[in-house]
């Protein structure tokens, strides 16, 4: 006996894929609550802190990772056509924003190291890097695997490899306000 | 909503939140400014995940995932605009 | 018994049974030594028998998950084991290295060597020539399953066990590694314990549980591996950085504190799943299997670690709260019902399973050992239940009053006299259990649809 409940069969993408997304989506939502609630402790010192970022940098990297997000989707909508061509187009250009978006965020890590600034010298750092620091590396495992993907961009792997792109995303949307824009 | 139409409206709610935190600055005003931002972001990752993600087409899946986003966006604004 | 091979496991579970009774009664003694602190204190000093405690109960579980693997993997591959011999060897190489442990332990062997004395850290007190018999031991078992594997069907079921055994071998390997710095000795020392319990020991309990789920609910294998991959991508997801939770005052820095708490609090998630997977499927299945003892065992496993590993390992996980329960009899409480729950059940319910079929008979003392799981499981529980008090009372005490350790355990008496009431029905019903799998008597209480195994 074979037991299907709908919504798993219909699911955009493996299962696993949505484990791994739900799993990390609960990560940084907690990192997020977590760094809200420490911020109460000493609102004016996140505050000063938060002074040090570059807001319109990250700025700029959100409409990076919005747009790489519509590439990879048409991306995956090409390969669902059996469009190969295409597919490997959008995943490319989606792969180029991206590894913007690492180059923008290493100079902006770059920036406050040399600074003197590091994860001990307020908790307000502690979390930025440990949330954009983690984020980061998402995005460059993300980068590659839409790499491997613009090799051979089968319909069932560009999707599952488009959706873990889009949870990168979906993380920066809300992790961009409340870090760098909260105050 | 279309893939291109998405992308879109999300550029635009970036650089709304954009110009409101530049514009906005401390007091009341602030508050209310902290808000909405967060508004713009949580819808912003609605959007993100019925179309790009594609959950519109399973609703009764959005609306789990919508229900667990709403509970964690409320619980941010709480902690945002708590002091 | 398909596969003769199989009958290697006979042997792996009655050494693991021997050890398992070892294990139980040190804790009786040093659960009466905490009643009465003087007792046997000349000829067997609470950190020895503590040491013995600790080591049998790896040893006999290890030998367990063998002796589990040496059933289940030619069952599963289709294909008798790739040597006998060797894993014959294996074990000699494993009973005389513990024979060695416990003399060295006893006597006070050697004191001082490298090679041949006792070696100091928790857990890992055995001698540099003991761990090195381990690891040619655990050479010669990967050899020998992988080889059958390989050669055989290749099932989601050995995948992950084999898995999960290979990274359990190699995970043992940073025992030998001891820093002179105490921060870095207590991290690597970590990559063994934990990676162990909440890693890939974790994979081990699920293949083998998900073994079980298969022969006695008769749920068609693709499911079943559906939620077996599930179970170990979110175990292996919060436990890698979940590590970070014995990281908080080590001297490591303070960022650990925020991984640490994040992601082992996720650690809860694989045993909730487990413990839907179990009844999911017993509800699902449509084979009444005659071993109702075996389901039990394997219902009780999934509800225990839930509650031992899942539940009581989040009250302690988060930094703020772990701050004073740091050390205290909370985490005894969480030990005790955690090992129990996942690794001494999910071992009893495989030999369990497994005894009447290597045996060649019917499911047999059925309710005898039905018995001996409720005995040992309520005795468990209430233990953890006065351990947990004790240990609320302790951290209150010593951690925010501020008074003296010894002055506080002087209060904790009466927890530990009812601890040690709880232990006498963990003795009884190991032995009960033991009685009930070695000496067959009567057959099945009710006949079950017994349908041909996949």
């Amino acid at each position: 006996m074979t037991d299907t409940s709908g919504s798993f069969v219909d699911l955009p993408g493996d299962l696993m894929i949505w484990v791994l997304i739900v799993s990390e989506l609960l990560v940084f939502g907690a990192g997020l609550l977590a760094f809200l609630a420490v911020r109460l402790t000493d609102p004016a010192g996140f505050a000063l802190a938060q002074d040090q970022l570059h807001r319109v940098g990250a700025g700029i990297n959100t409409l990076i990772l919005i747009t790489s997000g519509w590439l990879a989707a048409r991306g995956s909508a090409a390969a669902h056509a059996q469009n190969a061509g295409a597919a490997r187009q959008n995943l490319l250009a989606s792969v180029a924003l991206g590894l913007g978006f690492l180059v923008m965020k290493a100079s902006e890590f770059a920036g406050l190291f040399w600074k003197g600034i590091t994860t001990e010298t307020h908790p307000f750092f502690t979390f930025y890097y440990l949330l954009t620091g983690f984020h980061a590396a998402h995005v460059l495992a993300g980068v590659v695997i839409l790499g491997f993907l613009a090799i051979r961009p089968t319909p069932y792997a560009t999707e599952n490899g488009v959706a873990f792109w889009h949870m990168v995303d979906l993380v920066w949307v809300i992790l961009f306000p409340v870090i760098y824009l909260v105050r | 909503m279309t893939l291109t139409r998405t992308w879109g409206v999300l550029i635009g709610l970036s650089l709304a939140s954009t110009v409101l935190a530049a514009v906005v600055n401390a007091g009341q005003a602030g508050q209310l400014a902290m808000g909405a931002i967060l508004l713009l972001a949580w819808i912003k990752a609605h959007l993100i995940l019925k179309t790009y993600l594609k959950l519109g087409r399973i609703p009764s899946l959005l609306r789990g995932f919508d229900t667990l986003l709403g509970m964690t966006m409320i619980a941010m604004l709480g902690l945002a605009v708590a002091w | 018994m398909k596969y003769q091979s199989q009958k290697i496991a006979l042997i792996y579970f009655a050494t693991a049974m021997a050890l398992f009774t070892v294990q139980v009664s040190l804790g009786l003694i040093m659960g009466w030594i905490y009643v009465d602190g003087n007792f046997l204190s000349e000829i067997l000093p609470f950190n020895i028998a503590r040491m013995l405690h600790t080591n049998s109960l790896i040893v006999w579980l290890l030998l367990g998950f063998f002796g589990a693997a040496y059933y289940l993997i030619p069952e599963e591959s289709e294909r008798e084991i790739h040597s006998t011999k060797i894993a014959y060897l294996q074990l000699g190489i494993l009973v005389l290295g513990t024979a060695g442990v416990v003399v060295t332990y006893l006597f006070n062997l050697f004191e001082g060597s490298y090679l041949f004395g006792k070696q100091g850290r928790e857990f890992l007190e055995q001698p540099t020539w003991v761990k090195a018999g381990i690891v040619v031991a655990a050479l010669l078992f990967l050899y020998n399953v992988t080889m059958t594997v390989l050669a055989g069907k290749k099932t989601a079921i050995t995948n992950i066990l084999l898995l999960g055994l290979w990274g359990l071998a190699l995970l043992f390997l940073f025992a030998f590694v001891n820093p002179d710095n105490l921060a870095l000795d207590k991290q690597y020392w970590w990559f063994v314990v934990h990676l162990w319990v909440e890693g890939v020991w974790e994979l081990i309990m699920a293949a083998i549980l998900a073994f079980l789920m298969l022969k006695l609910t008769g749920v068609d294998r693709e499911v079943v591996e559906k939620w077996l991959y599930v179970i170990v991508a979110t175990a292996l997801f919060s436990g890698i950085l979940g590590t970070g939770h014995h990281y908080y005052w080590i001297g490591t820095p303070g960022y650990w504190q925020w991984i640490g708490s994040i992601f082992s609090s996720l650690e809860i998630v694989p045993f909730f799943a487990m413990m839907s997977f179990a009844f999911i499927m017993v509800w699902k299945g449509r084979r009444d299997h005659p071993n109702k003892a075996a389901l039990l065992w394997s219902l009780g496993c999934a509800v225990l670690a839930f509650f031992g590993a899942g539940v009581w390992g989040f009250l302690h996980t988060l930094h703020g709260v772990n701050f004073y329960t740091h050390g205290t009899q909370i985490t005894a409480a969480h030990g005790h019902l955690a090992f129990y729950g996942a690794y001494v059940c999910i071992n009893l319910a495989i030999i369990t399973y497994a005894m009447p079929n290597l045996l060649g008979r019917d499911p047999y003392n059925q309710v005898l050992n039905m018995a001996s799981f409720w005995l040992m499981s309520s005795g468990m529980v209430f233990m953890t239940v006065t351990l947990t008090f004790a240990g609320a009372l302790q951290t209150h005490l010593q951690r925010v009053n501020g008074e003296a350790y010894m002055d506080v355990q002087d209060q904790l008496w009466i927890f530990y006299a009812m601890r040690f009431g709880s232990g006498i029905a963990v003795v009884l019903g190991a032995l009960l259990f033991i009685y009930s799998v070695m000496v067959p008597r009567r057959e099945v209480i009710e006949r079950g649809i017994t349908t041909p195994a996949e």
